[in-house]
């Protein structure tokens, strides 16, 4: 008895890291993606949450004041589509299964990332169409549970356009779609592998889709429309070549999320915006970066020229933040600086797109992760 | 009739007013560029002038300086751009964006002397247009990397000419040789591998040399004999005569030792450190040591290894803390697109390079490094009237270009076209 007390004592004391002390930065722009930008105010940090954030926000004594003149405070970027530190191999084609499972607590590979701003990630599983279930983690902390913040964050599908990967989707929508239609019944369940499908068809369970080309777009589409449903919500990973069926998605109203990047036209050097193209067309576009450290440490750079080019600034901050939070199902909790809301954000040295402001800080619910030494 | 005459005199009084309005012909053809600042990336005189004006005149710089000192002539064009920050174009030594992307690579043998890209050039493609909307105006056009020796490249403006021979700044640019990372591929039976490689550009290098000093002593009359002509390595022989100089593709220390041995120590052609990543900088000393000029790109970083953190390296930070005075930039476009020539200056700048020296790796020390420099690279009187305008520091990506002049001609105005970039 005693000693599973000690077990007990050892997960709930010992495995949660002191809480942080209150913090706040002063004089500081306040770029809060959500809301008007403050510039010069304080934001006050409390309990891992963001306490007060405004021009005038009073800081009690016994809070740790950081000067923030000529800085920047922005929130932690969002990497919505992960495999850091997710096993090399793919699982098939199985929605039951959680990435939850494959979390890598104290994983060095996570260092590059919050040094390059992340503070929220989603790890998806690998594998398809129907992968399993996402997982939205801090790369922080030493059990899963104290990284994961959501699971299932998303339902992962990975459409291609050939016959038996719109047929094993088609089937397993099917069978969900009898579950959901489903009156009375008692007790009955669907099993493991329909249940996440019955929630995404309902709303309960965000899908996320990757989908590379125009045609697997339509294809998909095509599968999903007996199904189709308000509630339903997913966002789509776009290709590098999905741009060019910008048309269609944007007649939809899609949420788009693709890598920040001016790219060339196939087999030409005529240089493309596909994310202009998209957002001309009526998308909502959100960031992933990759998994590579360039891709990791450029992502800031990369979004920069996509502003150069003409990116509304606004809408760039959001696609880095706001839109890919809410499209790994944690948009009320993170990516974005609200009172409330979680503490993660990034002090930047300059403007986050002048391209020479260094991250000179990080903090992840409140605790400082990572801090340039002067 | 009278109706007719009337006409006629409105005429010749129209006349009359043009002509008394016309400019002193001393003033005709003069452009005088009114800037907030003018980077002038010069290494005599003023480096940086606040309020300045630049005039121009028959595509070369004839005055410059603070606006106190330069007045404007009367009639004169004036471009006003007190809003505006002026500076010599860009020049890019490592790119392939002259033309079509499938001419780069003729893998005829190991090593093509006989090649280049001049006969590729297509004038006004649409990278060049979108360089001169990045500020690039002078680049460097070369072969690719598939073979040890991939030929000449070509030194050529970015616009202000509809033919191949009108851009051309001068032909050869570059001797293009890639030094491993790459022609181990696929070069053919020969060179398949380090060891081949080294053995057939010396063989190659060797001929050339000879040949160069044969038909030197030949035309000097030392010897009367005439020499063989070999159309394959006329061109090398502006190797040894110090016009142009060889561009070599290599990376990590041991092949950009391996360059710097061959080039520089053996055969003693002017040569070009090139790309110079994966770890080249660790041999940045010995470059220095040798006052070469180092063309870093198209990455800007190295990660340190085993993986610390992820943190990462600048390169051209790291070659010029090791004493590499000659620092220049390149894209090796289109692998970043040309028009991003600046960013590599900003990626320098934000790994730890000082910005007074990004800006001379993008505009002073590529002309040094391809021998132009008495034509090109920064603002000064009698040089070439390459000249760029910008909203602000044209390293921050906030900022644009608005305005290009090539050789005294305006080739982008973003008050009268859309802008590109």
């Amino acid at each position: 008895m005693h000693f599973i007390l000690y077990i007990l004592y050892l997960v709930l004391v010992l495995g949660q890291d002191p809480a942080p002390g209150p913090v706040a930065i002063k004089n500081v722009r306040i770029l809060t993606v959500s809301g008007a930008e403050i510039a010069s105010g304080t934001i006050l940090l409390k309990d891992g949450k963001i306490e007060a954030l405004g021009a005038d926000a009073t800081i009690p004594a016994g809070t740790k004041v950081i000067d923030g003149a000529g800085k920047v405070v922005m929130p932690g970027l969002v990497h919505p589509y992960t495999r850091i530190g997710g096993s090399p191999s793919g699982s098939g084609n199985a929605p039951n299964h959680l990435a939850i499972e494959e979390l890598a607590p104290s994983l060095d590979g996570y260092r590059p990332a919050i040094r390059a701003g992340f503070t929220t990630l989603a790890l998806y599983p690998s594998g398809g169409p129907l992968s399993g279930q996402a997982v939205a983690f801090k790369p922080r902390g030493v059990a899963r549970d104290q990284m994961s913040i959501l699971s299932p964050a998303y339902l992962r599908i990975d459409v291609d356009a050939n016959t038996q990967s719109k047929e094993q989707l088609r089937q397993a929508l099917d069978g969900a779609k009898r579950w959901k239609d489903r009156r009375g019944g008692g007790d009955a369940k669907p099993d493991d592998r329909t249940a996440p499908l019955v929630q995404f068809l309902k709303g309960e369970l965000r899908g996320l889709v990757e989908i590379q080309t125009p045609a697997e777009y339509l294809h998909f589409r095509q599968v999903l429309k007996p199904f189709e449903d308000p509630a339903l919500k997913f966002a789509i990973v776009g290709g590098f070549d999905l741009w060019r069926g910008a048309e269609a998605l944007g007649s939809r109203k899609e949420i788009v999320l693709l890598r920040p990047d001016l790219s060339y036209a196939p087999d030409t050097m005529i240089r493309t915006n596909p994310v202009a193209e998209m957002i001309a067309a009526g998308c909502t576009v959100g960031f992933i970066p990759g998994d590579g450290y360039a891709l990791l440490q450029s992502h800031l750079f990369r979004v920069s020229l996509l502003v150069k080019a003409g990116m509304d600034r606004a809408l760039a901050l959001r696609a880095m933040t706001l839109v890919p939070a809410e499209a790994a199902g944690v948009g009320k909790r993170v990516g974005s600086l609200e009172k409330g809301k979680d503490a993660d954000l990034l002090l930047l040295d300059g403007d986050p797109f002048c391209g020479t402001a260094r991250i000179v800080m990080v903090i992840i619910d409140g605790r400082v992760e990572f801090e340039v030494t002067p | 009739m009278i109706r007719i005459v009337i006409r006629y005199a409105a005429v010749l009084a129209a006349m009359a007013v043009a002509g008394g309005q016309e400019p002193a012909p001393q003033a005709r053809d003069l452009v005088a560029i009114r800037a907030g600042k003018i980077l002038t990336a010069a290494e005599k005189g003023l480096e940086v002038i606040d309020g300045g004006v630049i005039l121009v005149r028959g595509g070369k710089i004839e005055k410059i300086g603070p606006e106190a000192e330069v007045p404007i002539p009367a009639g004169a064009t004036v471009v006003d751009a007190t809003d505006r920050w002026a500076m010599p174009g860009f020049i890019d030594l490592h790119c392939h964006v002259g033309g079509s992307m499938r001419d780069i690579n003729d893998m005829v043998h190991p090593t093509n002397p006989e090649l280049s890209t001049r006969p590729t050039i297509e004038p006004d493609n649409e990278n060049l247009r979108m360089a001169v909307a990045g500020g690039v105006t002078t680049v460097n056009y070369i072969p690719g990397s598939g073979t040890n020796l991939s030929g000449f490249g070509t030194l050529m403006h970015t616009a202000g000419g509809s033919t191949i021979d009108s851009l051309i700044v001068r032909f050869p640019g570059s001797m293009k040789v890639a030094q491993a990372w790459n022609p181990e591929r696929h070069g053919g039976d020969l060179g398949a591998s380090r060891m081949g490689m080294w053995w057939s550009l010396r063989k190659l290098l060797d001929r050339a040399r000879d040949y160069n000093d044969a038909w030197t002593a030949f035309e000097k009359g030392l010897n009367k004999i005439r020499p063989e002509k070999h159309e394959d390595l006329e061109l090398m022989r502006g190797l040894f005569q110090r016009k142009y100089p060889v561009l070599i593709h290599t990376a990590d220390p041991r092949d950009v030792m391996g360059t710097v041995r061959m080039f520089h120590d053996e055969y003693g052609v002017p040569c070009i450190v090139s790309h110079g990543e994966f770890g080249g900088y660790k041999v940045a000393a010995e470059i220095a040591k040798r006052d070469l000029p180092a063309n870093i790109g198209p990455r800007m970083f190295d990660f340190r290894f085993p993986l610390d953190e992820g943190k990462v390296l600048g390169i051209a930070a790291k070659y010029f803390e090791a004493g590499v005075k000659h620092l220049s930039l390149n894209t090796d476009s289109p692998v970043v697109p040309q028009e991003d020539l600046f960013f590599q200056g900003t990626l320098a700048v934000r790994l730890g390079l000082d910005p007074r020296t990004a800006i001379r790796a993008l505009t002073i020390e590529p002309a040094k490094a391809i021998l132009i420099d008495n034509r090109l690279g920064s603002l000064e009187v009698g040089k070439d009237a390459d000249v760029i305008l910008t909203t602000g520091d044209p390293l921050d990506p906030r900022n644009y270009v608005s305005w290009v002049m090539i050789a005294g001609k305006v080739v982008y105005d973003t008050a009268k076209e859309r802008r590109r970039y």
